[in-house]
């Protein structure tokens, strides 16, 4: 049922160009999730979302320390592949300085027709946060504008938000569906679901999610009941096998909070709204990133709440090695969940996933599990 | 969620500074980052070129290995003074509370201007506060990263941080226990300094108040950042005023944005008397005697403290008096040196070397401007000089977002720091640096204490490299000596010094 969603995750360069091909369109590559893909969209551009590649060669050595995280190596390792040859342009929205890096090299070194860096203020509290990144919204739409030629116009504006939210709720209604017991998708169903949307152009991914939720409520060979759910926390985590050895040895991830996955759908822009307004509130409320949860927290909040409507049993954290703004909220959440009674598995990521070392360790971690929920 | 904005939404940015940054970007010399289409031709054109400066200093290797000429050495007469200001000032800020002034804390770039018109108040800027653990107090450097890593947290981030958040949860300090401030007031210039403060305020139950400096490539974007930038710091003040429960006092803090910018001014002015030979001050010195600085920049004693530097630094010039008597080649250091073993900045002494970096001196609490041709970095101009007159708040803030936007990968020593696509910016002006301060060699720390830093420093070592200048990498920690392995790195500048063309002095 998802497997074309799994073809694309593996042939996503092959996706695109065929996509440039047949429609002679631009193809851009976002560096994270807070790029605002409504306005290339409405420009369009087919946005794809640049991801690494796991070869377990770093060839970013020469470019990237040893003490940045894997995900912004393998990306730029991916680069100097020569993988990503096809972008016709890259777009940056300001995240951490690691992913920063990765795109600073890209720009440095294989420079592209078109970049845009685009600030995105991590403060989303701020009375000044919202009016300063319309403005923001503004500039880089004008850049898009000067760079294709295009005028976008409003109706061009409302299309682009259309598609983004159109795609968006048929996300969410699929992780709707993850919230009874059997879960109607499985995680690992769920992750190349997510992944998928963020490399194939948003209509044909909706059209595709679209038969497959009207197929899901009689499913009979979804993942079963009575098991332990679990709840992924973590950043970009596009690891498949992890899923999969989670849900080989017995549990059910039912949720989780990443990129990859509910932080990126979760909110809509409100199309009452001013076009250039909304899209700017949607990017300040979105479920954030810890790299944009100031002054004040809301993530951890959020979390809670994802736990109780999900009714989550466990936490795996997927961390990123050297992904320091996960980093700084682990330890505090590890102790929220511990007050709470909630067990928590700490996994920690490479460019290469070390699955035979994981594996006693979650079988340990659903065996106790478990014997709690008997 | 949103408020209504204030009246400062009409603090504007003056037609200069945006001139400035467009004639930056048009001007050849200048590092240009261009959008769009022509970028992949005009990247190529930047790469290449080498400055008749560094075809220079590339030639003095030829004289290296012969000419030696012994100088004169001088202990410094400063070095009592900065050390009795540092105690001073960390002295009252273990008493500032108690006597109903105002404790604050935050990232050292935090501009404390803001709070000089609430009265008597004292700020830690955290960075300066942990190279003093690290520096100084090893051990209690040692049990604060301990007792962090027994909560769980990571060895990766900032060394700094894990250093003040593990002296929290001991609650212990060089003077005593932990200080709480009031407030903690950062601004986001990092991820790590971002979250340092969220947790230490959540710890302590005070208020958190950040600040975000947005990255500009272009002069309209500066414009926005300057607004915006300027908007923040507004909000700043209404929201001490709501903690402290007084008003600010705008006459005072005009004084007080008058003062630190003056301090700013003098700090690069004495940094950039490190480009005469023989060096005047050693490394070493440079960056404890930055310290009341750091900590003390509001502070009128610090002005004349500084200018008190200053004069002994034009006195050493004058008489050509230096650290070392056989100096025959300088070496550029970028970013923090290791706090615990500042004894390696010394080491190629015994080579006839000095190091005259490292660029983080340089760029803390330090006001840079571009000069008129973008050619070169140069100390700020005081707000008399530039014709500027600060009457109200708004000036004020607008003032000291303009000034801090200097800083914003903009500031020698910063660069790359806060720029994310500056690799190419940040090998430039290393190597306009290299070029000023007449050094034929870099050292460039990978920092595993702060990432951020680290960014963009292996390309400069490739751009150095494209230019015949020798530069060596090493990777360490400014604070936690874990993360050091100093023979290796000793082994590491033989072999360095020697590629240099130098030898071993005899004595």
């Amino acid at each position: 049922m998802f497997e074309q969603f799994a073809q694309v995750v593996g042939d996503r360069h092959q996706y695109a160009k065929d996509y440039k091909a047949k429609t002679g369109d631009r193809v851009v590559g976002y560096f994270c999730t807070y790029v605002p893909e409504e306005l290339l969209y409405a420009a369009d551009i087919l946005p794809v979302r640049v991801m690494g590649g796991h070869d377990p060669q770093d060839m970013a050595g020469p470019y990237i320390a040893g003490i940045y995280c894997p995900f912004c190596r393998d990306v730029l390792s991916e680069r100097i592949r020569g993988n990503y040859d096809y972008l016709d342009g890259i777009v940056k929205a300001r995240s951490c300085y690691h992913m920063r890096q990765a795109f600073a090299n890209w720009v440095h070194y294989f420079p592209h027709e078109y970049w845009y860096y685009l600030f995105m203020p991590a403060e989303a509290s701020s009375p000044r946060s919202h009016p300063t990144l319309v403005q923001w919204l503004g500039l880089f739409r004008r850049s898009l504008e000067e760079w294709t030629g295009k005028t976008i116009s409003a109706d061009d504006l409302r299309r682009g938000i259309e598609v983004m939210n159109t795609n968006r709720s048929l996300l969410k209604r699929a992780y709707e569906m993850r919230k009874n017991d059997p879960p109607a998708i499985s995680g690992k169903e769920a992750l190349p679901m997510v992944m998928a949307s963020q490399f194939m152009h948003k209509e044909e991914h909706s059209r595709l999610l679209g038969k497959i939720l009207e197929k899901l409520p009689g499913r009979q060979d979804g993942p079963k009941a009575g098991r332990p759910r679990l709840m992924m926390l973590g950043s970009c985590d596009d690891y498949t096998e992890v899923v999969g050895l989670i849900e080989d040895s017995g549990a059910n991830v039912v949720m989780d909070e990443q990129c990859t996955g509910s932080r990126y759908f979760w909110n809509n822009v409100d199309l009452e709204e001013d076009p250039m307004s909304a899209i700017a509130t949607r990017y300040l409320e979105r479920p954030p990133c810890p790299q944009k949860d100031f002054p004040e927290r809301r993530r951890f909040s959020h979390i809670r709440q994802l736990m109780k409507e999900y009714d989550v049993h466990g936490i795996v954290f997927v961390q990123q090695k050297f992904c320091n703004p996960h980093e700084f909220d682990i330890p505090v959440l590890s102790k929220m969940f511990k007050e709470q009674g909630v067990p928590t598995l700490f996994l920690e990521i490479d460019v290469t996933v070390p699955v035979g070392q994981f594996r006693t360790r979650v079988e340990a971690f659903i065996e106790t599990m478990e014997l709690e929920l008997a | 969620m949103r408020k209504k904005s204030t009246n400062s939404d009409a603090v504007g940015i003056s037609a200069g500074v945006s001139e400035a940054i467009q004639k930056r970007n048009s001007s050849s010399k200048s590092p240009v980052f261009p959008t769009g289409k022509g970028a992949k031709g005009a990247r190529k054109k930047t790469l290449y070129a080498a400055s008749a400066k560094t075809r220079a200093l590339i030639g003095r290797d030829n004289i290296l290995a012969t000419e030696i000429r012994r100088y004169k050495t001088k202990p410094l007469d400063c070095w009592g003074k900065a050390k009795e200001l540092r105690d001073k000032y960390y002295k009252n800020m273990w008493e500032v509370a108690g006597r109903g002034g105002i404790l604050a804390s935050g990232s050292t770039a935090t501009p404390r201007d803001l709070l000089t018109g609430f009265g008597d108040f004292d700020y830690i800027g955290g960075e300066p506060y942990c190279a003093y653990f690290s520096d100084l107090k090893p051990a209690l450097a040692m049990e604060c990263y301990e007792a962090l890593e027994a909560q769980g947290f990571s060895t990766d981030p900032c060394a700094y941080m894990r250093i003040y958040w593990g002296s929290i949860l001991l609650d212990k300090s060089p003077w005593g226990k932990a200080p709480r401030p009031t407030f903690y007031m950062t601004i986001h210039v990092c991820d790590h300094h971002a979250k340092w403060y969220q947790f230490a305020a959540e710890r302590y139950g005070v208020p958190l108040i950040t600040f975000q400096w947005p990255h500009s490539f272009t002069a309209e974007q500066l414009n926005l950042n300057i607004e915006y930038m300027a908007g923040q710091y507004w909000d700043g003040i209404e929201k001490i005023e709501r903690i402290v429960g007084r008003n600010c006092d705008d006459e005072k803090l005009i004084e007080g944005v008058q003062t630190i910018t003056e301090n700013m001014i003098l700090w690069a002015r004495i940094s950039e008397y490190q480009r005469f030979i023989p060096l005047p001050f050693d490394t070493k010195h440079l960056v404890s005697l930055m310290v009341p600085n750091v900590q003390g920049c509001h502070r009128k004693e610090t002005t004349e403290y500084l200018k008190e530097v200053l004069a002994e630094m034009q006195d050493r010039v004058a008489n050509q008096i230096g650290v070392l008597a056989t100096e025959r080649a300088r070496i550029w250091h970028v970013n923090t040196p290791p706090w615990f073993a500042l004894r390696m900045m010394k080491y190629p002494h015994l080579w006839g070397a000095v190091i005259a970096g490292p660029s983080a001196y340089q760029g803390m609490n330090a006001y840079w401007i571009w000069n008129d041709d973008y050619t070169e970095r140069i100390p700020g101009k005081t707000i008399k000089e530039q014709g500027v007159r600060l009457a109200t708040r708004e000036d004020a803030v607008r003032f000291i977002a303009m000034r801090d936007y200097s800083q914003v990968g903009y500031s020698p020593g910063m660069i790359g720091l806060y720029s994310p696509m500056d690799p190419n910016n940040r090998d430039h002006e290393t190597l306009r640096q290299m070029e000023k301060y007449q050094c034929q060699g870099a050292m460039l720390h990978v920092n595993r204490g702060c990432p951020p830093q680290s960014t963009g420093v292996l390309s400069i070592k490739r751009y150095l490299a494209e230019h015949n200048l020798p530069a060596m990498t090493y990777e360490g920690s400014f604070a936690d000596p874990r993360d050091l392995n100093e023979p290796q790195i000793i082994d590491s500048m033989d072999s360095f010094l020697e590629s240099m063309g130098l030898s071993k002095l005899s004595s």
